[in-house]
């Protein structure tokens, strides 16, 4: 799997997590390019971040989220990463590496 | 939209995620510039800074223009959005520093303007309380730990400040514990000044 569908898969994961408003930084970019190019589609830039060390190490992910404030935040992150370590392990793509999974709330509304 | 979150003291570690105007300057700098209306000559005569500023305003604009189109629709208040949504717009901006949620291994993170906001309004929750500054951050020698200093104007009516600081450091700590989850070890409220009687247009004071 690529890191672009596989960002696109946790990007529809980590939105559907009881808790999560949405990605971000989803606000500022979203408008800001919406001036330029009103067609963008996808997870917001910088809001989900898929890599892998050399393109066949662990696969490092970085979610950056905005929760809601009838949530409590650490509970969120949690369950955020933990459903992003269930889809890895599910898809196997954890097989032989393992993952390293980051969650970071960027804001509560 | 008058009402501005407050900068930390010092600023914030370099965002990685913070876009570089070609000009050299960073985007977040040049838009709380604009904001706060610091002089500034460079970015009169910079078509970079010109453009971001001019960007800032279409996305200020359009947001007006979302309150106004809903302003006549009866029985909603398109203000408490309006503001939620600009309040989401700066502190993306103004992130602070990012603050450990649960176990160090969890790698879990928290925003420290995020955090502050939630605080801050816990502070308010006691009454004539108007909270202000509120910096959050990492105990060096306790991993995952955090403290917390706030400073607040206090009722003139208040009969005990020490009793008035403990009935906010309770508050801001149970808020800490039950909405965030942070792990605290301690929480310094610092009153700074004395507050007439609430008053909802205008949350928090200068740092």
């Amino acid at each position: 799997m690529t890191p672009t569908a596989l960002g696109d898969t946790l990007a529809h994961i980590v939105r559907a997590v009881p808790g999560v408003a949405f990605l971000a930084p989803g606000i500022t970019g979203r408008l800001r390019s919406a001036f330029q190019d009103p067609r963008q589609s996808g997870p917001p830039r910088g809001a989900l971040r898929v890599s892998r060390r050399n393109g066949a190490g662990p696969w490092e992910i970085e979610a950056r989220i905005v929760t809601l404030a009838g949530y409590r935040a650490c509970d969120v992150t949690r369950a955020t990463r933990s459903a992003i370590l269930a889809h890895l392990q599910a898809d196997g793509a954890t097989a032989g590496h393992g993952a390293a999974v980051k969650v970071t709330i960027t804001g509560i509304v | 939209m008058t009402t501005r979150i407050h900068p930390p003291d010092t600023p914030p570690p370099h965002d990685p995620d913070d876009e570089r105007l070609p000009c050299g300057r960073l985007l977040s700098q040049v838009w709380a510039d604009w904001e706060e209306g610091t002089a500034d000559p460079h970015r009169a005569d910079c078509a970079d800074c010109t453009s971001a500023v001019a960007e800032l305003e279409q996305l200020e604009t359009a947001v007006r223009r979302l309150r106004d189109d809903t302003e006549n629709a009866s029985g909603y208040d398109p203000a408490p959005l309006t503001e939620r949504v600009m309040n989401v717009v700066r502190l993306e901006l103004r992130p602070g520093h990012p603050l450990p949620l649960g176990a160090p291994d969890e790698d879990m993170w928290l925003m420290e303007s995020a955090a502050a906001r939630v605080l801050r309004t816990a502070a308010e929750r006691v009454p004539g309380v108007r909270s202000g500054s509120c910096r959050i951050t990492p105990e060096p020698d306790r991993p995952g730990r955090v403290a917390i200093s706030l400073h607040i104007l206090a009722p003139t009516t208040a009969p005990s400040l020490p009793m008035l600081a403990d009935e906010v450091r309770r508050e801001v700590g149970a808020w800490a514990d039950h909405r965030l989850g942070l792990e605290i070890t301690g929480i310094d409220v610092h009153v700074v000044g004395f507050a007439d009687e609430p008053d909802d247009s205008e949350k928090g004071i200068a740092p």
